[in-house]
């Protein structure tokens, strides 16, 4: 207790020196929280947009599908297999897609399309595709029509109720062809799938595609992006992998991955330079105390108190000072994030069309994930204990003779 | 020897400083019984303070040894001497160095903790030293809030908290004025004579080598002169 209390005053014995480290620790905190929020939302965000109404975080394929794409390598939908996959921990859905590329078509104008095909509701249920209806209405399983995206219908000039012939190869190179009526225009929050999707009821693919009981993948989602690993670990020990592959959206998207990782590179950089600003303010505090206090520490040890500790009670001191920062810090970044998480920033201009490229949605997402404030948290400590170290060094050579006469 | 408390033998201390060798103390024989009030007086650069301190487990000697209640403290590791120290020795220094974030009562109270002397007693022997160093009513203030004199009363009372077996006082007047000097030299002189408490100073100050009980004048480092005076008494 005494070694709490020599440690609380000590602090606030030079209160306009405390108050400037714990300022420099707040602000950066605050920063750096911040940052790293939205670095996680505009990633999570982003992959969210793609891998959801893409790919899924996870799919299990008919193995060599990945390596040769094409219809032929389809497998048959086992609902057994899908339940147990279902079954797994942080498994929130598992879904049958039919995937395959097709030439769109309204007579006068002609676009390369991706045809999804889909089982409405439980795709409502991972992607709330129904909320991104604009127009029309939402499919229903039984319905033999499709649901486009608004980039599609922009350049298909396409109109709910509208028909749209759509070409492609089915099974067993079957010849695959039909007139869908535009049941729903959809506005997907990435302009890039924005431009190209055409969703259908799983039944009228497999009608055109002449798949019978057969789909391309099970697309699998996930209630935490950051436990993407032990899922795939996971479902790989409940699957046969002589019959199926399970990838994860990195190895789906590796241009994506890679982007996020180049993208995410230079936001770490400008992190780390905030704990940069975060460590010399504690340490330069650090380094001013322990030369103003030499002789104090002496004398402590003169009348019989152990440098162990002495340089505990110091030690305590830097710990105080950055709680204080970081808890106060950190209380400060909560309401800005919270509130930036509401109302994300929208990006305009050039950097709203480079977005838009790369079909991701044009906005700053932010993070309010506990870990994004643990995490801060979590690094100014393990900064302190570092710089902690150096008074319990000197301390622990303290030659007392030197420090008395100091 | 059983009432023997310092017993130094030919100890020396040598300060490399460059290429000259300064001899700070010089073979010094030192035998000090419990009970007694002892001056260590000298010019300045005589060796007092480093004889002090090495009598006081501050400064290691070059050579020579102190035996302290029969134990040898230059044999003592660092951590060994610390412990020492706070069983069995006082200190009062010249600028008094109270612990300026802690009260006058916590400031005594402190060397009792670092001892792990139950709450109970800490506190009856808090209140016991301040009424003995007649600081009471001043309990409560910090180092900052508290006059020369009554900072360096604290500091005896902080010295003798710990039930020292002697205490060793560097310059403790040097800062003060006559009358909180004369204050403080009543409460030691009392504490000696009554409880039995052995002083040893180092001083210029007349006011303190007028009322040892012993004054050893060291020279260059030797002692040249060690004589047994009776005080005068003072007032107070």
């Amino acid at each position: 207790m005494i070694y709490l209390r020599l440690a609380w005053r000590n602090i606030w014995r030079n209160t306009r020196r405390t108050l400037i480290t714990v300022a420099s620790i707040f602000f950066a905190v605050i920063l750096a929280t911040i940052m790293w929020s939205m670095l996680e939302g505009v990633y999570g965000k982003m992959i969210h947009n793609i891998v959801a109404f893409s790919s899924g975080y996870l799919q299990v394929h008919k193995k060599g599908y990945w390596e040769e794409k094409n219809i032929e390598n389809v497998f048959t939908a086992d609902t057994a297999l899908a339940k147990k996959l279902s079954g797994v921990e942080n498994i929130t859905a598992v879904v049958p897609r039919i995937e395959n590329f097709a030439l769109a078509s309204t007579g006068e104008n002609t676009a390369g399309v991706m045809l999804l095909g889909i089982d409405p509701e439980k795709e409502d249920n991972i992607t709330n595709l129904k909320t991104k209806v604009k127009n029309g209405k939402y499919l229903r399983s039984t319905d033999n029509g499709v649901m486009i995206g608004k980039g599609v219908a922009r350049k298909l000039r396409l109109s709910v109720g509208d028909t749209i012939i759509l070409l492609s190869q089915g099974y067993h190179a079957s010849s695959a062809n039909g007139l869908y009526k535009v049941l729903g225009i959809v506005s997907l929050p990435s302009p890039e799938l924005d431009k190209v999707m055409v969703y259908m009821p799983l039944a009228t693919a497999s009608g055109l595609l002449s798949l019978d009981n057969h789909i391309s993948s099970w697309a699998v989602m996930i209630s935490d992006a950051k436990k993407l690993a032990s899922v795939k670990k996971e479902l790989l020990r409940n699957i046969d992998p002589t019959a199926y592959e399970v990838m994860d959206w990195k190895e789906l998207m590796p241009d994506l991955d890679q982007m996020i990782q180049a993208d995410g590179s230079g936001h770490k950089i400008t992190i780390l330079v905030l704990y940069l600003v975060i460590s010399f303010g504690i340490f330069s505090t650090v380094l001013m105390m322990m030369a103003e206090r030499q002789h104090e520490f002496g004398i402590m040890t003169a009348i019989g108190m152990k440098k162990r500790q002495l340089a505990f009670i110091v030690f305590l001191e830097t710990v105080f000072i950055t709680l204080i920062g970081v808890i106060s810090g950190t209380l400060a970044s909560l309401p800005i994030t919270f509130y930036l998480s509401e109302h994300p920033i929208q990006l305009t201009g050039e950097v709203r069309i480079i977005y838009e490229s790369y079909g991701f949605e044009p906005i700053i997402a932010v993070s309010t994930a506990p870990v994004v404030f643990f995490s801060q948290a979590r690094v100014v400590l393990l900064i302190t204990l570092l710089i902690g170290i150096y008074p319990v060094y000197k301390i622990l050579r303290m030659n007392l003779m030197s420090a008395l006469r100091s | 020897m059983q009432n023997t408390v310092i017993d130094a033998h030919n100890i020396s201390k040598v300060y490399d400083q460059g290429p000259v060798a300064v001899k700070a103390v010089n073979n010094v024989h030192l035998h000090i019984e419990k009970g007694e009030f002892v001056a260590l007086v000298g010019p300045s650069g005589s060796g007092k303070t480093t004889l002090l301190n090495m009598i006081g487990g501050l400064d290691e000697p070059t050579t020579g040894n102190v035996v302290i209640n029969g134990v040898d403290i230059t044999k003592l590791s660092s951590n060994e001497l610390i412990d020492f120290r706070l069983n069995n020795i006082g200190f009062v220094f010249q600028s008094f160095n109270l612990i300026p974030v802690l009260t006058a009562r916590e400031n005594i109270e402190f060397i009792m903790l670092l001892q792990k002397v139950g709450k109970e007693e800490r506190e009856t022997r808090v209140l016991k030293l301040l009424e003995e160093v007649g600081l009471t009513d001043k309990a409560n203030a910090k180092p900052g809030e508290l006059s020369g004199g009554q900072q360096q009363r604290v500091a005896v009372a902080r010295a003798l908290a710990s039930k020292p077996r002697f205490v060793l006082a560097d310059e403790p007047t040097a800062n003060l004025d006559s009358q909180s000097a004369a204050n403080l030299l009543d409460i030691m002189e009392k504490l000696n004579r009554e409880e039995g408490m052995t002083f040893v100073f180092s001083t210029h100050d007349q006011r303190v080598i007028q009322r040892a009980r012993r004054v050893i004048t060291l020279v260059d480092g030797e002692v040249a002169e060690d004589t047994l005076q009776t005080p005068l008494t003072h007032a107070g």
